[in-house]
């Protein structure tokens, strides 16, 4: 009940922050608005996109009671979802505005004769659809995820810049001295997330650094980094969660990944954190496999709510695919580590046999807990007795337990699973608040 | 957090956002007198802004 709570104030306050300039606007201006409806409407639709846009940062910039609220992957998705709704909100502002008469086509462009406040709108407007555009179609674009983060931070400072000098210029409703002072405002909130983002929290981590202890491939493609602690005692964690690595020479360096940890979350103090890593592209595939004992790293975490330690129940079903079993590994070592006696099942899909990252640590896990385990490969090889196909609500149906209502499930792994699990688990008559799922495909 | 279900949030609080815009469109007009609404009138316009909407001015 506290975390819905915590929710809806967190959702409500977005809310507020986005709606607040159309109320302050519509009460420091005169009751003239332009005399054109079309425009007034296209001037409200244009501060709400440029609000959204301002608090697009605040909704990945990792404040911890929000991400707590709802979680980083549903944050993730929100501000995806919110970028997207912000673009067509600027296309209205546009459509509307040349429909109003007042504005010809020619008008709106980037060139000389086009008086500047017009200018830095249409630049703003393109910059918007740029970054969403990039967004969404990176993966089709092979662009690489470094360049991709790369661009979509400059875009997003640029197109927050362009559309508040915009709005500044024009003059229309921002004119009023509230609205003046409650532009600085937002633009000092930007300024400050983008301050505790990008430069204190840094600063914070540049005092606790980690060094490689171990880099241990591991079978399926993927590698296990020990990491310690160098003059700090580093943290203990809430199984499921995960961090941010950072290679670089400082943490300031741009290009951080969230990995889960895979090793027990009750860690004393001066202890190792093992993250296991799925070679997916450059970083992962090239320049972890790269990284050799002594070398610094820097750890953000830990963060997440996708926890077996937030969810107490009689027992566990843990669902996972390729890269996402290492959450649930980490669930299953910190419960054995407990002497933990209720009852745990792992449903483990992979491609092949030898895609079984984890499967040595589960089976010596097995003599520690309650665990009963379900290997299902997409292609088995010939004489598998386990299960083969796809984790589906038959295979369920053969391995849940008989008060299996009754257990809390985690789910993560590849994008197809999630969904067939987002339907499949609730077919079983499941409880909703108990199904827990985290896509690690989130950015 | 379900992905469909803030999907579904994401598209309630976009035709939310659109429908404050509305409203304040509605709020900030005045009842124009039958044959007076048009040229816009100027207020709510900051010194230095005709250029907005005039050319060469």
């Amino acid at each position: 009940m506290k975390l819905i709570l915590r929710g809806i104030f967190w959702f409500g306050l977005y809310v507020f922050l986005v709606t607040f300039p159309l109320v302050v606007a519509a009460l420091s201006v005169p009751r003239s608005g332009s005399g054109s409806w079309l425009v007034d409407l296209a001037c409200g639709l244009g501060y709400v996109a440029l609000a959204m846009m301002a608090l697009e940062l605040a909704l990945v910039s990792r404040v911890d009671e929000a991400a707590g609220a709802f979680g980083l992957d549903a944050l993730l998705q929100f501000h995806r979802e919110m970028g997207i709704a912000a673009l067509l909100l600027v296309v209205a502002h546009v459509v509307l505005l040349l429909s109003s008469g007042g504005y010809p086509l020619a008008a709106l462009g980037l060139g000389a004769s086009v008086p500047v406040p017009i200018r830095l709108g249409t630049a703003a407007g393109l910059c918007t659809l740029l970054i969403v555009a990039f967004s969404l179609g990176r993966r089709r674009m092979h662009a690489r995820y470094e360049t991709w983060q790369l661009v979509h931070g400059l875009l997003a400072v640029a197109i927050v810049a362009l559309a508040a000098a915009h709005v500044a210029m024009v003059g229309r409703f921002a004119s009023s001295t509230p609205m003046r002072v409650l532009g600085a405002l937002y633009l000092a909130l930007f300024l400050g997330i983008l301050l505790r983002y990008r430069v204190l929290r840094p600063l914070a981590l540049l005092r606790k650094p980690w060094e490689v202890t171990e880099n241990v491939a591991e079978p399926g493609a993927s590698r296990t980094l020990v990491l310690r602690p160098v003059g700090h005692p580093g943290f203990s964690f809430q199984p499921g969660q995960f961090a941010w690595l950072n290679v670089g020479r400082t943490p300031f360096h741009l290009e951080q990944h969230p990995i889960s940890m895979s090793s027990s979350g009750d860690v004393a103090p001066g202890g190792e954190l093992a993250f296991t890593i799925h070679d997916a592209g450059d970083w992962s595939g090239k320049l972890v496999p790269s990284l050799r004992p002594g070398q610094r790293i820097w750890v953000d975490g830990p963060y997440g709510v996708f926890s077996c330690d937030r969810e107490e129940g009689p027992g566990y079903v843990l669902v996972g695919g390729g890269a996402g079993v290492a959450p649930l590994v980490s669930m299953i070592a910190t419960l054995a580590g407990r002497g933990d006696h209720r009852p745990v099942v792992l449903l483990y899909g992979a491609h092949r046999e030898a895609d079984l990252t984890f499967r040595g640590r589960v089976e010596g896990l097995r003599a520690r807990l309650d665990l009963s385990v379900a290997y299902v490969l997409e292609h088995p090889p010939p004489g598998w007795a386990g299960e083969s196909g796809y984790i589906d609500e038959a295979v369920l149906r053969r391995h849940l337990p008989q008060n299996h209502r009754r257990f809390q499930y985690f789910v993560c792994g590849p994008p197809p699973l999630m969904d067939s699990m987002e339907s499949t688990l609730p077919s079983l008559d499941i409880p909703a608040d108990r199904i827990h799922a985290e896509r690690f495909d989130m950015v | 957090m379900n992905q469909r279900i803030v999907a579904t949030i994401g598209r309630l609080v976009l035709l939310l956002f659109a429908a404050s815009g509305l409203v304040f469109a509605l709020a900030v007009r005045s009842p124009v007198p039958a044959g007076q609404g048009s040229p816009p009138t100027h207020r709510g316009f900051g010194q230095g802004t005709c250029g907005t909407c005039h050319r060469g001015v």
